[in-house]
């Protein structure tokens, strides 16, 4: 498992299995993951007027 | 985020009763029925409070528990009939899951039936409390009275069945363990990709730190130790695993404004409500406090735009007379 292709797959919105996402709780760094989540967030509200 | 926006809104939380057989070890606020401290809100009560909510600006009131073992599905929906008779524009976001699951055994009645008698009486949205951690290892633990986790899911499922807007919660930093919190949000993760195309379903999902000051669990010796950095971990691997869920609200009540402006430049985007009331996580040491204009202050000065929404998350005017 590498933690690239993890992140990768959580920025393209695909659902993470739960040993992947233990994975990437446990390893990943605190910057490295506000850092995908915001591209995570980018991709959810994209085409959108607004948040919901 | 489109605009850079980040929601807020003014409402209130009214507990119906601080009576609750769930007997939760976080909880501070619930009582035994023949405590002296006891209560059941009256509806003059309720008025007094929903006139200071609409005098604030606004429109929104927060209704809950606890499970009362002498109240059911009729005082409910009797008080709402009366609460929206009273006060038509008044949006009713009550229960919990817990809630239903006591009321529909209660009455012996499908959750579908409640759901719909709520409705029916004027429920607006259906809060996503009680969720804590979605274990049953655990809830049998701190919350021995309350619906295990397929009931609390099987309640959601029905309510997305029926178009109503719903919220997801998680109450973290007790005695789960980190797969439990994962595990919580695949359970999440899988009733939102459930839902009827085109539905709300969840429309947010929002994660608190337990709060420990005086509950039976700190007496036990389960302390809060989370940190900020705990906080902001644990609301980015929320993000990344509940893909299907847009909005996700950090909690300035219990983690401050500061952790909670750092949360938005990790992806959270919602600050909440002002919350007039709050009374069950304040009673454990959450005694932060903000108002309208604190709120849209903390949005602008991490670099946002507040954005006034109701509870269903669409864009509304900021109330008249409140400042902005």
């Amino acid at each position: 498992m590498r933690i690239e292709n993890i992140l990768n797959k959580a920025i393209k919105l695909e659902p993470l299995t739960l040993g992947k996402g233990m994975f990437i709780y446990e390893r990943v760094s605190t910057n490295e993951l506000m850092l995908v989540r915001m591209n995570v967030a980018r991709n959810k509200c994209r085409g959108t007027k607004w948040v919901g | 985020m489109p605009g850079n926006k980040v929601g807020w809104l003014i409402d209130r939380n009214i507990n119906i009763t601080n009576v609750c057989i769930s007997g939760c070890k976080f909880c501070n606020f619930h009582c035994k029925i023949n405590e002296d401290v006891q209560y059941i809100t009256s509806v003059e009560e309720y008025c007094e409070k929903i006139d200071e909510l609409f005098a604030a600006g606004g429109r929104q009131v927060l209704m809950q528990g606890g499970m009362h073992p002498k109240l059911g599905l009729d005082f409910y929906t009797g008080l709402f009939s009366e609460l929206k008779r009273r006060y038509p524009n008044l949006k009713l976001h009550a229960l919990r899951p817990p809630e239903v699951v006591f009321l529909a055994n209660k009455a012996r009645k499908s959750y579908r039936k409640v759901l719909e008698e709520l409705v029916e009486a004027g429920l607006e949205s259906l809060p996503g409390a009680g969720a804590e951690i979605l274990s049953d290892r655990v809830r049998k633990i701190i919350s021995p009275g309350k619906c295990n986790t397929h009931e609390w899911l099987d309640v959601m499922r029905e309510a997305h069945k029926m178009n109503l807007v719903t919220s997801a919660t998680m109450m973290f930093g007790h005695i789960e363990t980190e797969k439990d919190r994962i595990e919580h949000l695949i359970h999440l993760r899988q009733v939102q990709s459930e839902k009827p195309s085109g539905n709300n379903g969840f429309v947010t999902f929002v994660p608190w730190p337990f709060m420990d000051e005086g509950t039976v669990l700190r007496s036990e010796g389960i302390r809060n130790t989370s940190t900020a950095n705990d906080y902001l971990r644990l609301v980015a691997i929320c993000r990344i695993m509940l893909n299907n869920i847009k909005n996700l609200q950090a909690s300035w009540l219990t983690v401050g404004a500061a952790t909670w402006q750092l949360c938005l430049h990790g992806g959270a985007n919602d600050f909440g409500s002002i919350m007039m009331e709050e009374n069950v996580v304040s009673a454990a040491g959450a005694n932060y406090k903000m108002n309208a204009l604190g709120i849209q202050q903390a949005i602008r000065d991490a670099g946002f735009e507040p954005q006034y929404r109701n509870q269903a998350y669409e864009p509304e005017e900021i109330p008249a007379g409140v400042k902005s």
